[in-house]
């Protein structure tokens, strides 16, 4: 309502509930080249389905575990409760964590995906050569 | 702890006493001062009045000086030197070419200044690091019977009161009660000492410290304290002048810091006492328990306890323009030419209002041309529009669940400001809802019935208005409220503006309707504290309290009143605000529907603070005789209650005034808020309709003060709406009632409604006089003999350009409207949102102003934002009819967003403890869980949680949500 202007890089996944949000949900978004997911809760007591916020931030607290061990930086994933009235808070929330990521860098999982398969072809390549090198070589001695 | 200490010019010459008693007193608690070393002068007045750069260089190096040290705090206790190194500090960090000239100049010198040091008062440190805890335990001569007036001067608070309050500094006060001090009031704490003036214009310097001395001899006060060198000299050294011409009204000023010496037994003659003109000669009361000193070892007093202070897939595609609200910012024919191309999309238009009727008659022709299986409409928020389409689909004849909204206005255009950037945004929210709707399934309607009984809370105006609507309208209504009595704020009224209709007139007879209507059940007294439960079939838990009076029984003939065994009415009386008094036992005001007494158990003698004794007479059971009404045994009671629709009325509270000390209210007795004058003027109030103030004196001057807690940056941001209009009524109704002369005190008038213009025009007839000004303070310090025992309304009166002195006897303060305070506690237990402000959130605030977010839960009344009557009892009768609407429709579609158990469920029963609804149960036939369709709202908190995600979610299934985030990062693949 009060068309406070924010940037303009983030992209609305409407869910009923924070409860809703399945962690492979945000797993599948970086693997597809976010760079971070903002997941938009009611605040503590306030759920509009009594509790669902609350499952999620258990769900959230584990993933940030595993996404540490995965390398990726906290701030890229973030759980906020904000309320149907706090149009200034979704405004500061979503430019600071668009400064948070620019300062961060892309993620850009999908170009690293293709970088390690370029990788492991390479070492396939190279192990190839080798076994192929280990053959000619045998085969040459005999 | 070691701290920076910065004395400054005055501490070295005129205010030696200050650090003579400063020093030792700091050390004596555990405090080491390091003297700055080479430090220059602060920059105070001369220089700083002549050219504020070089004055700021000045601080700056001081500042530079002291972070070079490598103390980090800088103490600074003459009240000049603390607030210009303030500034200096605020100017370095705020303005950049204030931070370039004194980087220039300190470079200079060799020397360099990051912005850190902090700048601290000497009071700040005592209060905030050492603590008054600590301080109490220091004393060992407590200044017993010694009445001080602090004075605090004008440095040390404004512009920067970082540590204290800036209108009524509070600081040295505690400080010096601890020390066993007595703090008169002293309302100039932080008025101008006559500093500069007396040495420009002698006369008006010389006056100032006449009043200032003249109003702490007044109050009883034995010396002022101060915290300021420049406040202290003035007051002390012009003593012969102010004697010779205004008489003998000088009272000894000291330093704060010379008391704190005295009632630690610091040794008198080093605390610089004798350097004032007008002596200071404090002796210590003897000891409690002096009788016990007879021997040679003194018994030391006992130490007293502290006391502690505070398919195929054929989509057809539609972006709608909005007319300029969408279009301005997203180039509609772009996205629409971009998801043309786009797998399954056959049909792509863009078009200027797709909620409008050809709109949706478009998309109807479009389904029967093209064959459409499915629609998306790019527009505004589904909140607003998802009925619309999904009608205008299903009328197409196409299952309305095969359509898909995407908000590309308040997502998009309304809060991005790049057109290229929320184009972009606009064709990736398409592209993923194109996505997504491949994957959507046809459902079934879900159809539920309403029960048609209603529940109203809150019995005031709104709420009775609506019940009775409901009511006449053959539906059951439950009648909530809180108070023993139905009538809220209107019934306190006396009359309304601008028709001057009596309040009690219109309203009772509304009242006893609601209370003989055979359709409606009221409950008064009670609270609802449980709800559960959706629209149509909510169940409801209400708390009633006990009155200790049968409702049923009780036939409101109030002998029980006359037969009190307290004879005279003593305990203040909540209808009249407390102007007037009541009995243990009675009843709120005559008019109170239902008409019923009540025993108040914190005063009655029967009970003892709510416990049942036996030291009363029952003289009241006796009065009452075979009615048998009275039961001190009753208990509270919940009762369960079912209903389809709510109506939440619950109002306002008036702003607190206390919130605004300046005004006086709670200091004054004689300065009202509007409530209790509503009650003063009323003919059945406390005084029978005679203005007569608390001290008995009848007013011949009323001052009245607009938007108390409304329009304020420091209270409340909100216009109230009413209070110019209640302001002008209740000045018309003074004059009338006692003839005085009447000031209204306003910021603008607003007067927009029937009548109302013309209501101030015939207030302006009647010579009420309009200042326009918000008034700075309300006091009681004469500044001219007419001044004298009158309240004096200080103000800047903006349309004339001048400040103001007003003496009058009476303050009305115009209260503004704002939240209960529990509105919080209301919002979470009828599940709906609240706006910035604390009133309840509309769904729409145009077009649904009466709907919440939750269906079937309806706000009327002040409970959603202040307004006046005429327009709350439209707005009940919205809400009323509203709730009709449903009602007489019998049953409501609700969203079949319901989740279910897929049949690879491995039974592990984790889901079943993470349902709020209990709708999920376990099947030990199957040894499969099972989701009760009736009772799950559709949350998806069970679907997110599965671990073999064997639960699906109509509406939200797993893959569309998948498909909707590849749809959305499609292009960075």
């Amino acid at each position: 309502m009060s068309r406070l202007k924010y940037a303009p890089n983030v992209r609305v996944i409407r869910l009923m509930c924070s409860g809703r949000v399945d962690p492979q949900f945000i797993l599948e978004a970086l693997r597809r080249g976010a760079d971070g997911v903002l997941i938009g809760g009611c605040h503590p007591g306030d759920c509009h389905y009594v509790e669902g916020n609350y499952k999620m931030l258990r769900r959230y607290r584990l993933l940030q575990r595993m996404l540490g061990d995965l390398g990726i930086a906290a701030p890229r994933v973030r759980l906020e409760w904000i309320s149907a009235a706090e149009g200034e808070r979704v405004k500061s929330v979503i430019n600071e964590m668009t400064r948070q990521l620019q300062a961060l860098g892309p993620l850009d999982l999908p170009g690293k995906f293709t970088d390690w398969d370029q990788e492991v072809i390479a070492l396939a390549r190279e192990a190839q050569a080798k076994v192929a090198a280990e053959t000619e070589a045998e085969v040459a001695h005999v | 702890m070691k701290l920076s200490y910065f004395p400054g010019c005055s501490l070295k010459g005129l205010g030696r006493a200050y650090e003579e008693s400063l020093l030792p007193v700091m050390r004596h608690l555990g405090v080491e001062l390091v003297e700055l070393d080479d430090w220059n002068c602060c920059g105070a007045t001369a220089y700083m009045a002549v050219d504020e750069a070089k004055a700021c260089v000045l601080a700056a190096r001081n500042l530079a000086l002291a972070e070079q040290s490598g103390r980090g705090q800088l103490m600074a206790p003459c009240a000049a030197c603390y607030l210009v190194l303030n500034k200096t500090k605020h100017y370095f960090h705020d303005y950049p070419a204030m931070k370039a000239t004194i980087d220039r100049a300190l470079a200079a010198v060799g020397l360099s200044y990051a912005g850190d040091t902090a700048v601290r008062h000497p009071l700040d440190i005592l209060l905030n690091d050492i603590g008054i805890e600590a301080i109490r335990q220091k004393v060992t001569q407590p200044l017993k019977g010694l009445k001080v007036a602090t004075y605090y001067g004008c440095q040390i608070v404004r512009p920067y009161a970082t540590f204290d309050d800036q209108y009524n500094p509070t600081s040295m006060d505690r400080l010096l009660e601890a020390l066993g001090a007595t703090i008169v009031r002293y309302p100039l704490k932080t008025k101008c000492c006559g500093g500069s003036l007396t040495g420009t214009v002698p006369a008006a310097g010389i006056r100032m410290v006449y009043i200032l001395h003249n109003e702490a001899r007044k109050r009883g006060a034995d010396c002022i304290a101060t915290v300021c060198p420049l406040c202290q000299f003035n007051l002390d050294a012009y003593h012969a002048q102010v004697r010779s011409e205004y008489g003998e009204v000088v009272v000894p000023t000291v330093y704060f810091s010379q008391l704190m010496g005295l009632a630690f037994g610091l040794p008198e003659k080093q605390l610089g006492l004798q350097r004032a003109a007008v002596p200071f000669r404090w002796r210590p009361a003897p000891p409690p328990h002096a009788h016990l000193t007879l021997g040679r070892n003194p018994v030391p007093a006992p130490t007293l306890p502290m006391v502690q202070l505070n398919p195929e897939i054929r989509i057809g595609f539609y972006v709608c323009h909005c007319g300029h609200n969408i279009a301005s910012m997203v180039d509609c024919p772009e996205v629409a030419g971009y998801v043309g191309r786009l797998p399954g999309v056959v049909l792509s238009r863009d078009y200027k209002y797709m909620c409008s009727d050809p709109g949706q008659e478009l998309i109807q022709k479009d389904i029967a041309e093209f064959q459409l299986n499915r629609v998306v409409v790019a527009s505004c928020s589904p909140l607003l529009h998802e009925h619309t389409f999904r009608a205008a689909v299903a009328a197409g004849g196409l299952n309305p669940y095969l359509f898909h909204m995407v908000n590309i206005r308040e997502h998009d255009s309304w809060v991005h400001t790049d057109r290229q950037e929320a184009t972009a945004k606009a064709k990736a929210l398409a592209r993923a809802a194109i996505r997504r709707a491949t994957l959507a399934r046809a459902l079934p309607e879900r159809q539920v019935p309403i029960n048609p009984a209603v529940l109203v809370v809150g019995g005031g105006i709104a709420g009775i208005h609506a019940a009775l609507t409901l009511a006449q309208a053959g539906k059951h209504v439950w009648l909530v409220e809180r108070e023993p009595s139905i009538g809220g704020h209107m019934a306190r009224f006396d009359k309304t503006f601008p028709t001057l209709d009596c309040a009690a007139c219109i309203l009772t007879p509304k009242m006893s309707a609601v209370g003989s209507h055979p359709n409606i059940t009221l409950w008064s007294y009670s609270d609802v504290v449980q709800v559960d439960g959706f629209v149509g079939n909510f169940t409801v838990k209400v708390r009633r309290r006990p009155r200790y009076v049968n409702e049923d029984l009780c036939t409101g003939c109030q002998e029980c009143i006359g037969n009190c065994i307290y004879k005279e009415a003593k305990f203040p009386d909540e209808f009249n605000e407390g102007l007037g008094k009541r009995k243990p036992i009675h009843i709120p005001f005559p008019q109170a529907t239902p008409q019923v007494v009540l025993i108040d158990p914190q005063v009655c003698l029967n009970f003892k603070r709510g416990v049942l004794t036996d030291r009363c007479k029952k003289t009241c059971v006796e009065a009452c005789g075979d009615r048998k009404a009275i039961d001190f045994t009753q208990k509270e009671e919940v009762k369960e209650i079912q209903v389809g629709t709510i109506i939440v009325a619950t109002g306002f509270k008036p702003f607190d005034v206390r919130r605004v000390p300046q005004y006086g209210y709670g200091t004054y007795p004689n300065v009202y808020t509007a409530l209790e004058v509503e009650r003063l003027v009323n003919a059945s109030g406390p005084t029978a309709g005679e203005v007569i103030l608390r001290d008995g004196r009848r007013p011949s001057a009323i001052a009245i003060i607009h938007c108390v807690g409304s329009r304020d940056k420091k209270t409340n941001r909100w216009c109230s709406r009413v209070c110019c209009m209640y302001s002008m009524k209740l000045a018309h109704l003074l004059k009338e009632h006692s003839g005085a002369e009447l000031y209204n005190f306003y910021i603008d008038i607003r007067a927009p409604g029937k009548g109302y213009e013309e209501f101030y025009d015939k207030l302006n007839e009647e010579g009420v006089h309009f200042i326009r000004g918000r008034v700075g303070e309300v006091t009681d310090w004469a500044m001219i003999p007419e001044e004298e025992g009158k309240l004096v309304i200080r103000v800047e009166d903006t349309l004339a350009g001048v400040v103001r002195r007003i003496p009058v006897d009476m303050v009305v303060l115009a209260t503004g409207l704002e939240p209960h305070a529990d509105a919080q506690d209301v919002r979470r237990l009828f599940n709906m949102s609240c706006g910035t402000e604390g009133f309840f959130l509309e769904r729409h605030p145009k077009l649904a102003p009466v709907n919440t977010f939750t269906d079937g839960v309806f706000i009327a009344g002040c409970c959603q934002g202040p307004r006046d009557i005429p327009d709350t009892v439209a707005q009940a009768g919205a809400a009323a009819a509203e709730a009709l609407a449903l009602i007489d429709r019998g049953f409501i579609m609700q969203e079949p967003n319901t989740a279910y158990i897929l049949d690879d469920c491995s039974g592990c029963k984790s889901c079943i403890p993470l349902c709020p609804y209990t709708a999920i149960a376990f099947d030990e036939a199957t040894g499969k869980a099972v989701i009760n369709e009736a009772l799950c709202k559709g949350c998806g908190t069970c679907v997110g949680s599965c671990p073999s995600g064997s639960i699906g979610q109509h509406l939200f299934e797993d893959d569309e949500v998948f498909s909707e985030i590849a749809g959305l990062l499609a292009a960075y693949l």
